[in-house]
């Protein structure tokens, strides 16, 4: 009996165990690179042509711009934001209050510039904890840790 | 007028365009493209609100910082940092202690 491999192809158990392996990832390859594929996604003419999927296509791409327009203004906002919340640390009667670590934490280290991205002031309100830079090192400016809510009973 | 052959096919292209039949929304259902495309949206859509959610969140802290620092006497007025500032947040929280036309609004 001849094998399907007889003819200058190696023969033998590890070249059917190749054989066995090989094929289903022949096929696979044949079928992403055909035309079958993309039909069983169901990218032909009538899906194309197809009202419902162009209105879908539309609205994707609305959503994706207002998701990156969205985006870029976080990053514009954290961008103007740092200035002011760096700058005052110099001013006479500043001190560090929990909103500056609400802000950087929610902008990154990512969307805030450079310049600003290791000195902004932060407060540590766990029990013993000091105002502090973003580096790590620590400020010479008190902080402000309220958890009173004030005279609310009032109103 | 609608039994003139104008007007008739007027009627029917109208009728063919607008709404779509609803076999082109079973057809395009049933594609995986169609589920990619409407996860993608979800995704987009998510994202949206979230960043938008952010940006309240940055805005809204700043801007209760601004107040306490105001208060505290740290600030007396509108900076050109502040200002623009207070435009990147316009629609979203804003400080009530000043006032983006330049000065203390005497709320504070």
């Amino acid at each position: 009996m001849f094998s399907r491999w007889q003819h200058g192809v190696p023969n033998g158990p590890l070249a059917w165990r190749f054989a066995a392996v090989i094929r289903p990832v022949h096929l696979t390859i044949q079928f992403v690179v055909s035309r079958h594929m993309l039909s069983w996604l169901g990218l032909n003419r009538s899906f194309l042509t197809n009202p419902v999927t162009l209105g879908a296509l539309a609205l994707v791409v609305i959503a994706g711009a207002a998701a990156t327009r969205a985006n870029m203004h976080l990053t514009y906002t954290c961008g103007v934001v740092s200035p002011v919340v760096v700058n005052s640390t110099g001013m006479d009667g500043y001190y560090v209050g929990r909103y500056e670590r609400i802000a950087y934490e929610t902008c990154g280290r990512d969307r805030i510039p450079d310049n600003y991205v290791n000195t902004w002031p932060l407060a540590d309100c766990r029990p013993g904890g000091r105002a502090m830079w973003s580096n790590g090192n620590l400020a010479e400016f008190p902080q402000v840790c309220r958890t009173k809510p004030g005279n609310v009973s009032v109103l | 007028m609608m039994d003139t052959p104008v007007g008739k096919a007027r009627v029917a292209a109208s009728i063919a365009l607008w709404p779509p039949p609803r076999g082109h929304l079973v057809a395009f259902l049933k594609t995986p493209l169609a589920w990619v495309l409407l996860a993608t949206l979800v995704g987009f859509g998510y994202m949206d609100a979230s960043v938008r959610a952010e940006t309240r969140l940055v805005c809204g802290a700043v801007s209760i910082m601004i107040d306490r620092q105001v208060f505290a006497g740290a600030y007396d007025g509108v900076s050109p940092t502040k200002a623009r500032f207070m435009r990147a947040c316009e629609g979203s929280a804003q400080p009530d202690t000043l006032d983006l036309r330049g000065g203390l609004t005497g709320r504070g």
